[in-house]
């Protein structure tokens, strides 16, 4: 667990451990620069090299790069134009922003050694609260008090409507819950496995052939994952938000 | 498990704050709009293309219409000029024809009128002929002078005999 000591190192849980790098505090609270941020800076540096990079030619028949970095923004608007429509163009940055900090979080955390913010359920979580409080903001400045009829489903009879009130409200509660936990959880077993997987290795001398193309393969649907997880958490955002603009 | 020490809360969500928010700035401000401006640059030109295409295709069209028009102007006249050119041939031979049919009628009249003039005369000789044979035949063979009146109503009557 987290009291781990140096015998523990190994443990397949020592890699979600946070190291502080430069200690800070601000205001009585402790904001150290830790592995966890320097990840976060790597990835948004990464991020934006990538797109600012990738578009600087701006060539009317784009290069490899360009390509990708074009694939990543149509791919975006895409996912935001099916899901929410024209109204949804206004929260295309964030979207955006949001897709690339996870993917590229998830990916970092494919490098051996390094650290992967996203498998921290705080990190997560605090995404996950944006997205929900921005959404329910969003939905109460467009509809005003009519926001509440969300938690009554048309054509539902006025008999059920005791039951079907709190279940409406529960769900929407828990949006933000399952949306952090989602990612969390994938992140950490995906990665706590390839490290049990990765641990048996050297232990079992030749026959660690065995485990070391298992985790080849685990490495391989890591990566899918992390694309996947990502795309997940844009794309409920996404029905969240179209949920929030025209309600049910 | 490290991710459930409150105490790395405050930390982590300071920084995700604070890399997040300059993420987003980023792409708002610089990376989205260039990217934008890069798509639109592209349909524009892509547009443009396919207009031009189109309209060079209209003009494409424009030029068989009038050339298949044209043509056709071609055939008409030609099929009026082959009409008249029969039409001229024609009327020529039958011009011919009726000329030809009228100087053959013309000679075949003159030729009549030559054969009947000769039959006229040779029936006159004939009777001439006749009057003297008898003439000549009544002096040898009865010795008489047959006046040259009688014997040719003689003739005469003989001859509407024979045509009776």
């Amino acid at each position: 667990m987290a009291q781990a000591g140096a015998g523990e190192s190994h443990s397949p849980l020592a890699q979600f451990m946070i190291k502080k790098i430069i200690p800070l505090e601000i205001g009585g609270v402790d904001v150290s620069f830790t592995n966890s941020a320097l990840a976060m800076t790597v990835a948004v540096v990464a991020v934006s090299v990538f797109l600012i990079v990738g578009i600087r030619r701006g060539a009317l028949v784009p290069g490899r790069w360009q390509v990708v970095t074009e694939l990543s923004y149509e791919f975006v608007a895409n996912m935001i134009r099916d899901n929410v429509g024209q109204e949804g163009r206004r929260y295309f940055p964030f979207i955006f922003t949001l897709f690339m900090f996870i993917f590229a979080g998830n990916l970092i955390g494919m490098i051996p050694y390094s650290f992967t913010y996203t498998s921290h359920l705080i990190v997560t979580f605090g995404l996950a609260a944006v997205v929900f409080i921005g959404v329910t903001i969003i939905g109460l400045a467009k509809h005003g008090l009519h926001f509440f009829g969300f938690f009554l489903p048309h054509g539902v009879p006025w008999f059920l409507a005791w039951l079907i009130i709190p279940i409406e409200i529960l769900s929407y509660l828990s949006r933000p819950v399952s949306l952090s936990l989602r990612l969390f959880a994938n992140m950490t077993a995906g990665h706590t496995m390839m490290k049990v997987f990765a641990g048996f290795i050297f232990v079992l001398g030749i026959a660690g052939v065995a485990p070391l193309v298992m985790v080849v393969a685990l490495t391989g649907l890591e990566i899918i994952i992390a694309f996947l997880q990502a795309y997940v958490f844009a794309i409920l955002t996404c029905v969240y938000l179209n949920d929030a603009l025209h309600l049910h | 498990m490290p991710q459930l020490d409150p105490s790395l809360f405050a930390t982590q969500l300071f920084w995700l704050f604070v890399t997040f928010l300059v993420l987003f700035l980023i792409a708002w401000k610089a990376a989205l709009p260039r990217i934008a401006d890069v798509l639109n640059a592209r349909q524009n030109r892509i547009d443009g293309d396919l207009e031009k295409a189109q309209a060079l295709k209209t003009e494409a069209e424009e030029v068989l219409a009038t050339y298949e028009r044209s043509l056709a102007g071609a055939a008409v006249q030609a099929q009026d000029i082959h009409r008249e050119a029969v039409q001229a041939l024609a009327a020529e031979r039958a011009k011919r024809n009726e000329e030809l049919s009228r100087r053959l009628s013309a000679q075949t009249r003159e030729a009549e009128a030559r054969i009947s003039g000769e039959k006229r005369r040779a029936v006159e000789n004939i009777r001439e002929v006749t009057l003297d044979v008898v003439q000549s035949a009544a002096a040898r063979l009865i010795g008489v002078e047959v006046a040259g009146a009688d014997a040719d109503r003689a003739i005469q009557s003989a001859l509407q005999e024979r045509r009776t």
